[in-house]
């Protein structure tokens, strides 16, 4: 991502969304349990949690998407273009944010269909809970619709650097990830955090 | 000119007597009945992951020409067709097939309004049957228990019973009636006996409280594109499919009802040992005073929401057929 | 409907864009678009905002995200290095010595995460430093982390489990509990061709150290604990039928919480560090799971899936013949692939000759899931065999693709010893659920 305010602004948004997301897997994780035992011990059923962690799934999945983004884990295979000369490489590096982008923006354009059905139908899901569909669609409508911003963003800065021949810059930027960062990213935090208990354990063994 | 084509979404795949038996061959022979030569592309709903609750949506729009619509499931973007069949109104077939003629008209028309479709079958998967683990004479003695539930108005009768409402997916109901997380299920006869209920309950109470209504729906485009003549056979077909699945409701049923509890004739399905309950009249009478003072209110309050006249309508059609009015 | 020959043409316009480079998701929705434009017209290409919702909002699939933040907070709570060492104790009498306890831990770590990348990570940083002044040959040593690594989605609870059961409606109770026998066979198999390997070679092996003393063993047992007590909850709770796969995988994060603040290392920052994680390995599989849903109702809605079978049945191949073909298809395309592009690119064209020759979806899911494992650590394209190396930080790779020959080569033999026993598969889920 280029180095300016609105990168910021958009890598701290999402990275806000996903804490809050997490903290709610982790509620839903309560809420579940408790759900267990009052089922199990007081035959009384919170009805609707398997409705709300649909719900949650569908919110956590398309929040998720620009977080992926931002960080470079959306999926692809490198094996052939990782061989190719820079200049070449570059230009399927450019394509891919493009396509990416484009997908985005006709899916977000399909996902409001969606919603603006559920809107003018009123639709209410068959369930106890009889949950107004418009409410998850439209916060999943909002991750959608962070995640076209971002891929329109990204590919419209690949162009950029494409159109400026600056094509090392767009491959450090837009490739496939090498090795070591996505290594570093993968399991990156999860070493550094054993590393760092090995050494504290050798350090009290010394002393 | 007729078109070349017929794209239909079919019933669960597991729905083996009502997609194999008679969708199956039922459109595989539509272009010889009709006379028109047609290319027809039929796939059961689930094997193309397509939701059942999304079938109104996608006759609107046109993905499918022709589809078979559960109705509980499609009532999610409008509750009006829910009306048809609300719980405990219909407690038989013949009552239900009453209801069903009555609303069929009004039915069609808003389908036709709202979701550009029409309809072109209406029937039932069969009478949805309490299936207990624990002893009952009556359906007082569901007080007390867990009773799995899928509709808003079945968890208000439910608990209107004095029983505790449990929501769990058909796959899951089997163990957790064999562990105890739910006391009763209700389905009907056949989709219990296949799914081997009675080897995880011992009570067997045949007192309906839904027909589990289903419906084949056509794009509008579509029937407008036949011919005059070409229509009037297709409705003749479906009328005739129609008959077939109220006529599978019935037989099949009443040979996995003897299945269940180890009577004859029982030829279809696997035969157990359930403990039959008799339908008492008291019990009956339970479930029509639920209806009036839980099931139709609920459902008025959902209903008139998108449509202030839902209650009107209704009272003037399955109201007066099965002799219940929504204040 | 269409041809084998349209189907094939779309087949490989798909792998071609990927190895363009293109996004795996990108590829399978460029695919549908063009399969829908070009046969079905617009209200079947604008289904697609249908599918995006329809795919999503499942509750079965809420436990991808719950295993992940599951093993995510185990991790990160440190208990990993303790358990390896306690397993040591009771492993090192084998020929091969500590060998064992690298499949022996990651097969331990399986059975509570869902990932192989993540049980490869854990469990190469764990035991890469205990080997540095043993003396065991290097290419042992880095096969046996990366064999062990391909236990994690076969031994229950494993995402690839979720994935395949979503694309084709099969149970994930059934499929995990299909999981447990082959994977605990494929453990037993590792370690036997460790010993094989110690006995044909001993010059391979490293020093064998005096055993410790029984009490420190002892002592050290409770470090096994945390793993068993999680698996023992989540599979527990499913099959016994407390609770679904969703709400046992809750279950799971709940009872991590307590563990890693036993081990010290709950806290607010260590929480969000693995949301972060969670979320960038659920939205990665999403996307693409997304994408092969609406490919796979493209496919339907054209009659793929018909045509194929009708090419199958035609052939009149037996089931068993009709699984070594995949397992070869599947043993090339490993080469080049990942388990989730390979899982979910194929999957919707072959399920449906599996079941046209009679094949158990339960078991073809198993099938599924090794031959997935064995492309993960099949050079050159391999995550777990990088990220093993990653770790390590020296020698070369080469000396881990070496390394894991003799574990190819006996999965290749597990392979055939699913094929013709289903039954190790099947039988576990048939006695637990009927
Ligand atoms: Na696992
Ligand atoms: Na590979």
């Amino acid at each position: 991502m280029p180095e300016n305010l609105f990168s910021r602004a958009l890598t701290r948004l999402v990275d806000t969304l996903v804490i809050i997301v997490g903290w709610w897997l982790v509620a839903l994780s309560l809420l579940t349990c408790v759900e267990m035992v009052t089922r199990k011990v007081f035959s009384f059923s919170l009805q609707g949690i398997d409705e709300v962690g649909g719900y949650t799934l569908a919110v956590s999945a398309a929040i998720g998407y620009s977080y992926t983004l931002i960080t470079r884990g959306h999926t692809r295979i490198d094996f052939m273009v990782g061989k190719l000369p820079f200049k070449a490489r570059a230009v399927f590096n450019c394509l891919a944010m493009v396509t990416l982008a484009a997908m985005a923006l006709f899916c977000i354009s399909r996902a409001w269909v969606v919603l603006s059905e559920s809107i003018e139908f009123q639709s209410r899901a068959t369930t106890p809970l009889q949950t107004p569909m418009w409410i998850p669609q439209s916060i999943w409508f909002f991750g959608w619709i962070v995640f076209a911003v971002a891929c329109v963003y990204l590919a419209g800065h690949s162009l950029l650097l494409l159109v400026k021949g600056k094509h090392e810059a767009l491959n450090k930027a837009y490739g496939p990830q090498t090795l070591e960062e996505e290594i570093e990213s993968e399991a990156g935090e999860v070493l550094e955090q054993v590393r760092q208990q090995n050494a504290l354990k050798e350090a009290g063994a010394q002393s | 000119d007729n078109p070349t084509g017929m794209r239909i979404a079919g019933n669960f795949s597991s729905n083996t007597k009502h997609v194999d038996n008679i969708e199956k061959p039922f459109f595989g022979n539509l272009p010889k009945i009709l006379g028109i030569p047609m290319a027809i592309n039929y796939n059961p709903m689930d094997t193309v992951g397509v939701q059942a609750a999304d079938a109104l949506r996608m006759l609107r729009s046109g993905t499918f020409d022709v589809m078979s619509v559960q109705i509980g499931m499609a009532s999610r973007d409008d509750p009006f067709f829910e009306g048809v069949d609300l719980i405990g109104v219909s407690t038989n077939l013949a009552d239900l097939r009453a209801a069903v003629d009555a609303y069929r008209q009004v039915f069609d028309e808003r389908l036709q309004k709202r979701f550009n479709a029409k309809v072109m079958t209406l029937w039932p998967f069969g009478p949805q049957v309490f299936y207990c683990n624990k002893p009952i004479k009556t359906i007082d003695d569901v007080k007390g228990m867990k009773v799995r539930s899928f509709t808003p108005s079945m968890a208000a009768l439910i608990q209107s019973l004095g029983a505790t409402p449990v929501t769990l997916q058909f796959s899951e109901v089997y163990p957790a009636l064999q562990r105890g997380v739910a006391d009763c299920g209700v389905t009907s006869p056949t989709s219990g006996n296949a799914g081997k209920w009675p080897e995880v309950t011992n009570y067997f109470l045949p007192l309906s409280v839904s027909g589990s209504v289903q419906g084949h729906f056509m794009n509008l485009d579509y029937w407008n594109k036949l011919t005059p003549e070409v229509q009037k056979k297709t409705m003749a077909a479906f009328k005739n499919m129609e008959d077939q699945m109220w006529k599978l409701a019935e037989t099949a049923n009443a040979d996995a009802m003897n299945c269940n509890i180890g009577a004859e004739p029982c030829k279809e399905g696997v035969k157990f040992k359930m403990n039959l309950v008799a339908v008492a009249p008291a019990d009956a009478q339970k479930v029509k005073t639920a209806v009036s003072t839980v099931v139709l209110p609920l459902w008025k309050d959902t209903c008139n929401k998108v449509d202030p006249k839902c209650s009107e309508v209704w009272n003037s059609t399955v109201g007066k057929a099965r002799g219940y009015s929504i204040k | 409907m269409i041809g084998p020959i349209e189907i094939g043409i779309g087949f490989l316009i798909m792998m071609g864009l990927m190895f363009l480079g293109l996004h795996v998701a990108t590829t399978m929705f460029v695919t549908a678009i063009i399969g829908s434009a070009l046969y079905l017209g617009m209200p079947a290409v604008n289904a697609v905002g249908n599918e995006l919702w329809a795919a999503n909002e499942d509750y079965v699939l809420l436990s991808i995200p719950l295993y992940i933040l599951l093993g995510e907070i185990l991790v990160r709570s440190g208990t990993t290095d303790k358990m390896y060492k306690s397993l040591a104790d009771w492993l090192n009498f084998l020929p091969g010595g500590l060998l064992h306890t690298n499949i022996g831990a990651s097969a331990l770590f399986s059975a509570v995460s869902g990932s192989s990348v993540a049980t490869a990570a854990t469990i190469s940083t764990v035991a890469l430093p205990t080997f540095k002044t043993r003396k065991y040959d290097q290419r042992m040593v880095l096969g046996s982390i990366a064999a062990g690594a391909s236990l994690g989605n076969l031994i229950p609870p494993g995402i690839a489990f979720l994935i395949y059961g979503a694309m084709t409606n099969t149970s994930a109770g059934r499929l995990y509990a299909a999981g447990i026998v082959p994977g605990a066979l494929m453990t037993l198999l590792f370690m036997g061709t460790i010993i094989g390997m110690a006995l044909y070679r001993p010059k391979l092996m490293g020093t064998k150290e005096a055993p410790a003393p029984l009490r420190e063993k002892l002592g050290r047992l409770r470090h096994l604990l945390a793993p068993l007590v999680i698996f023992g909850v989540v599979m527990g709770c499913i099959y016994t039928g407390w609770a679904t796969v969703t709400e046992s995988a809750a279950l799971g994060v709940v009872v991590a919480l307590p563990i890693a603040w036993l081990y010290g290392q709950l806290s607010v920052r260590m929480m969000h560090e693995a949301f972060r994680a969670t979320l960038r390995l659920t939205a990665m599989s999403l996307l693409i799971l997304t994408m092969a849903f609406y490919l796979n109702f493209v496919l339907g809605l054209l009659g793929v899936t018909q045509s194929l079978a009708g090419v199958v049945q035609s052939l009149h191949v037996s089931a068993v013949q009709l699984l070594w073909v995949l397992a070869v298809f599947y043993l090339l395309l490993g080469i080049f692939f990942e388990t989730l592009p390979m899982l979910v690119g194929t999957v919707p064209l072959v399920f449906p000759l599996t079941v046209a020759a009679g094949i158990d979806p339960v078991f073809f899911g198993v099938f599924m899931v090794l031959m997935c494992e064995i492309s993960l650590i099949s050079p050159p394209v391999g995550m777990t065999l990088y990220v093993i190396q990653g770790v390590r930080g020296e020698g070369t790779i080469k000396e881990v693709f070496q390394g894991t020959i003799p574990f190819f080569l006996t999965m290749i033999v597990m392979t055939a010893i699913l094929i013709h026993f289903p039954e190790i598969a099947l039988w576990l889920p048939r006695i637990s659920f009927g």
